[in-house]
């Protein structure tokens, strides 16, 4: 596509870009982790004293104690149950319904997917979900808050998997049912198999969300022992304000898993926003 | 085709169509529509309270009783949605920029300011808190070297800036991802001729990559205009609404689900809301499109 000449152009190294982009992104982005990974491995003494300067001596119980003392192992066992069991959820209810729908196979195949579509611009009705939630005693319980975010994964589901099923062949249908196979397990054995990449992406995406929620279990839940780490941690940074090394280690095992889960799904993340961003 | 599942397939091909639907209509639709009727309640986050319509009363409230809050969350919200959504593309843009250059180490930079979008409010916003820390931190440090001292996200001054800028920070990964898939798009042969014409690099950009790239734009505007006009997650644990960055959401949120606990007079402020999105939405979707329509 390129000539040999425009190569050797467009290969040569353009340090004025990287000097500025390596300014950026280290001074604003890693700098911060690095500062809250300091903090946390202080003393209070040093840290009233200089918070600024590598931590010395290094104090390595500060990660213990915040995670006694802000009880994380119950808000990291909720969390991984609320993430995990609403984006398996959401996925499964998005893709039997994106299905049929794009293939027509339901007579108003077409207004459902309009219905769909038409959803994208109304809002976020917060409030009526709250009341919602309390009539249908979905409040401050497990299964309820699990119910109540199924709706983001089913929506970005439901447009991701209907341009997917297309590239499927019909053809495919006709022969898995010629040879008896059901619709529930044609749907479980063969296409979900085949959606796979469309799973992870959008799956990944609906996980993240559902995880680093904190408006939804200020709203929909009340007790403590059910709180997932967003709450946890902000409940554990109220009663603590003025104790950062503590804090400072507890905000660090909260991030902690976050960067590394960034690290290894990056490429679904960043396939997540385009797609995320071409669907409006 | 539709022949193809019969009986009992047919049934199951149904069947599993419901809990979407369901889902959908119970907790997308409904609640978005009904924003409108609690409205017009007196509904109070106190169970067992009698609900009765009492019409307008929350409108009047609103607008007439509680104006100069309904005002100064408005403008808050404007300044905020405004400075977010311009300096939020204008910086993506740029980055996005440097991120089609060739130079070692390229991708973590790009990985590193994307990396936000993994992290969440929660730690987003405490570790902001913890740079900004008054009383000693990075932040007070630098300022202390110019004499001067703030109490950053306790100051009437600087509180609204400083929630810009962790929102910007938060999601300036994101708009740049979306402008450079839009970047990677760009015929190479259109760089050739710029090239040939001996175009410098911010004359190509003008000319070249930033019409080219107008479907992106219109996406990273709208979204980072709706999203603005809407969020208050971070403003939440930044500031929980104070010193003049009270927008409309924090508005909306601490009257539910603070002190009083006034469901019907939340709703009404998120109708404010909505018609703001809305107009600002359309207007935005208009003039973009057009531009896209005029630079294709």
């Amino acid at each position: 596509m390129t000539t040999s000449h425009s190569l050797r152009v467009r290969q040569r190294t353009a340090w004025g870009a990287f000097t500025l982009a390596a300014l950026i992104a280290v001074i604003f982005y890693l700098g911060p982790m690095l500062y809250l990974l300091s903090v946390a491995l202080q003393t209070p003494a040093q840290f009233l004293d200089n918070p600024v300067a590598f931590p010395h001596p290094i104090l390595w119980s500060n990660f213990a104690s915040a995670w006694n003392q802000a009880t994380m192992g119950t808000y990291f066992g909720n969390s991984v149950l609320y993430a995990f069991f609403s984006t398996v959820f959401s996925l499964l209810f998005a893709a039997l319904l994106a299905f049929p729908v794009s293939r027509r196979y339901v007579r108003g195949s077409q207004i459902i997917y309009l219905f769909f579509l038409a959803g994208i611009f109304l809002p976020v009705g917060l409030i009526p979900l709250f009341i919602e939630s309390r009539m249908l005693g979905l409040y401050n319980n497990q299964v309820g808050y699990i119910i109540l975010h199924l709706q983001y994964g089913l929506t970005f589901g439901f447009f991701i998997f209907v341009g997917y099923f297309r590239t499927i062949p019909a053809e495919l249908d006709e022969s898995a049912a010629i040879d008896g196979c059901g619709y529930f397990h044609y749907m479980w054995s063969i296409l979900l198999p085949l959606i796979k990449p469309a799973l992870a992406t959008v799956g990944i995406y609906v996980a993240i969300n559902v995880w680093n929620d904190l408006i939804g279990p200020v709203v929909f839940l009340a007790s403590n022992s059910l709180y997932p780490l967003t709450r946890g941690l902000y409940t554990f940074y109220g009663s603590n304000q003025s104790d950062w090394t503590l804090l400072a280690a507890g905000v660090f095992i909260v991030a902690a898993p976050l960067i590394i889960a960034f690290i290894a799904l990056q490429r679904y993340l960043v396939a997540g926003a385009v797609a995320g961003s071409l669907k409006s | 085709m539709a022949s193809l599942y019969r009986g009992r397939d047919r049934v199951q091909l149904h069947l599993g169509m419901l809990p979407g639907l369901l889902v959908y209509v119970l907790f997308g639709i409904i609640p978005s529509v009904a924003t409108a009727v609690i409205s017009l309640t007196n509904y109070s986050g106190i169970p067992g309270l009698p609900v009765d319509f009492v019409g307008f009363q929350n409108y009047v409230q609103a607008f007439v009783l509680d104006a100069t809050g309904l005002l100064g969350s408005i403008r808050d919200t404007l300044v905020f949605a405004v400075s977010v959504t311009v300096i939020q593309n204008a910086l993506a843009l740029a980055l996005a920029w440097l991120f089609t250059k060739r130079y070692p180490g390229r991708a973590i930079f790009r990985s590193l300011v994307f990396m936000p979008a993994a992290l969440g409010v929660t730690v987003i916003g405490l570790t902001w808190a913890l740079i900004f820390n008054p009383s000693g931190g990075p932040a007070a440090n630098l300022l202390a070297v110019w004499g001067g001292n703030s109490a950053f996200f306790g100051s009437d001054t600087w509180a609204m800036p400083l929630v810009i800028f962790v929102q910007i920070w938060a999601n300036l990964g994101f708009t740049t991802i979306v402008y450079l898939a839009g970047m990677n798009t760009v015929p190479g042969e259109l760089y050739e001729a710029a090239k040939m014409d001996g175009a410098s690099g911010w004359r190509t950009f003008r000319s070249v990559t930033f019409p080219m790239i107008a479907a992106s734009t219109t996406v990273n505007v709208l979204l980072a205009a709706v999203g603005s006009l809407n969020t208050y997650d971070l403003i939440y644990v930044l500031t929980d609404g104070l010193y003049h960055t009270n927008t409309l959401g924090m508005y909306m949120f601490n009257t539910a689900f603070e002190g009083s606990s006034n469901l019907g007079l939340a709703a009404t402020i998120n109708m404010v809301e909505f018609v703001i999105t809305f107009v600002v939405a359309l207007t935005l979707q208009k003039f973009l499109r057009k531009r896209e329509e005029v630079l294709g």
